[in-house]
């Protein structure tokens, strides 16, 4: 065993620890990103359990989060550019029910919804990246952004 | 050349025994790569869990204007008394649901206060960077305008968040949430009273879903010592929110417009005096015990 065969391996050591590493920190913000960035007019706020995570494709990934009565609601799924289309279901937590299906609304990314009592929701999330055929690893995983956007539900009449 | 060699070689093994006792750690936590991973919702077993921050909360409870009682936030000076990691991450999540309280109510300029005890308990549990100066600056340029703070509030703890996410410390997560809830829970229960209330406690009660989620959620981290112990604390929390009467009809979903629903229906807890005086003992119980410093494991 030679000194630059030692150097070789100690330097693919390093690069692949620094590549773990930062492949956690892809994703951060990438749902105020982007496709993501949608509906700030109209009284909506940004919601707070918007969120990223890195995902592997083609497998249903799940995301829960609490949604109060009274609210408005739009929401925004996004992924990296060539990965769409995304299939998500959202039910209901309690009852698992299924609340709505965007493979009725040809995958369409955004979804808007009026909830009157309080409930925890989760939604499924799929990317199916049809265009995508891996040819390694890295082409498996991608990030997947769901942002959130919420307003009182405005009072009707004078 | 030797030389060299040799010291290549001693690095190598070096490098090798941070990472195997790294690993080690990662194990006895209980927090290992494959569920950081699975925290990313890559896996099919394991679900992605989002709690609101405090600040959400509380403008959640409090829609009308009502008149906040700072006099039931934790004090600051308490701050000196939370010694081991358990307290200190705990309290750092109380002391985060007190800077969004104070923030709320116009009169008060206490939050630099409570700030600068946000960031010291930060630096004590290793969350450093999040509260810089550049922070502080704004901070002070916004003290009288509160939906401002309440976005630095909201800005704090979902870095926070993300940050322990990334770096695989989910168990200290789970202390500081316990405390951010409980904390905003007993803030605002103490806010009101039964008769007075309007819909207010049910605004409160409805915070079950957000405690099922931060239970479900903390439940993965069990084989860590202090959640585990954090977790019988808040047992009889957890019964009564099991247990509460509720009021309970069909959901049903309409499509208003395409890709526009109304969800109506569920379930919601039924308000009693009975519930709500009961709630506000286990809450102030639970509150007491997490501010006070634990005696059975430190």
């Amino acid at each position: 065993m030679n000194y630059n065969y030692l150097k070789k391996i100690f330097l693919i050591i390093i690069i692949s620890t620094l590549s773990i590493a930062t492949f956690g920190q892809k994703c951060k913000d990438f749902h105020k990103k982007g496709d993501c960035r949608q509906y700030t007019a109209n009284g909506f706020d940004y919601y707070g359990q918007s969120r990223s995570a890195f995902v592997e494709i083609k497998k249903m990934a799940t995301f829960k989060a609490v949604f109060y009565g009274n609210r408005d609601y739009k929401v925004v799924l996004c992924t990296d550019y060539g990965y769409y289309p995304i299939h998500y279901v959202i039910k209901n937590a309690d009852t698992k029910e299924i609340l709505y299906d965007n493979l009725e609304d040809d995958y369409t990314e955004s979804v808007g919804f009026t909830i009157e009592k309080t409930q925890n929701l989760v939604f499924e999330i799929n990317v199916l990246a049809e265009d995508i055929e891996p040819k390694d690893g890295i082409d498996l995983r991608v990030c997947v952004g769901v942002n959130i956007y919420w307003r009182k539900v405005p009072k009707l009449g004078f | 050349m030797k030389m060299k060699l040799i010291i290549v070689c001693n690095l190598l093994v070096i490098f090798l025994f941070v990472q195997c006792s790294s690993d080690k750690k990662e194990k006895a936590r209980g927090t290992s790569e494959t569920e950081e991973l699975t925290q990313n919702f890559g896996d099919n077993e394991k679900v992605l869990y989002s709690l609101p921050s405090p600040d959400e909360i509380l403008s959640e409870i409090f829609i009308d204007e009502i008149e906040l009682k700072p006099e039931y936030v934790n004090p600051a000076t308490n701050a000196l008394n939370y010694v081991d990691l358990k307290s200190q991450s705990i309290n750092l999540g109380v002391y985060i649901s007190d800077f969004a309280y104070l923030g709320a109510i116009e009169s008060n300029t206490d939050e630099l206060e409570y700030l600068r005890v946000i960031r010291d308990l930060m630096d004590k549990v290793n969350l450093y960077g999040i509260i810089n100066e550049e922070m502080i600056d704004r901070i002070n340029s916004n003290m009288m305008v509160k939906d401002s703070l309440n976005k630095i509030s909201q800005e704090l703890y979902y870095e926070m968040t993300e940050l322990l996410e990334s770096t695989d410390r989910n168990n200290i997560l789970v202390l500081i949430s316990t405390g951010a809830i409980i904390e905003a829970l007993y803030l605002a229960i103490n806010n009101i009273d039964f008769d007075h209330s309007g819909d207010v406690i049910q605004k409160i009660f409805d915070q079950k879903f957000v405690f099922d989620n931060y239970y479900e959620f903390a439940s993965q981290f069990t084989d860590d010592i202090y959640v585990k112990t954090v977790l019988n604390e808040l047992s009889p929390l957890k019964d009564m929110f099991d247990h509460f009467d509720f009021e309970e009809s069909d959901i049903e979903v309409t499509e208003e417009e395409e890709s526009f629903l109304i969800i109506e229906g569920g379930k919601q807890v039924l308000v009693t005096k009975e519930a709500y005086l009961g709630f506000r003992e286990n809450v102030t119980n639970v509150r007491t015990l997490l501010i006070n410093i634990s005696k059975t494991i430190n």
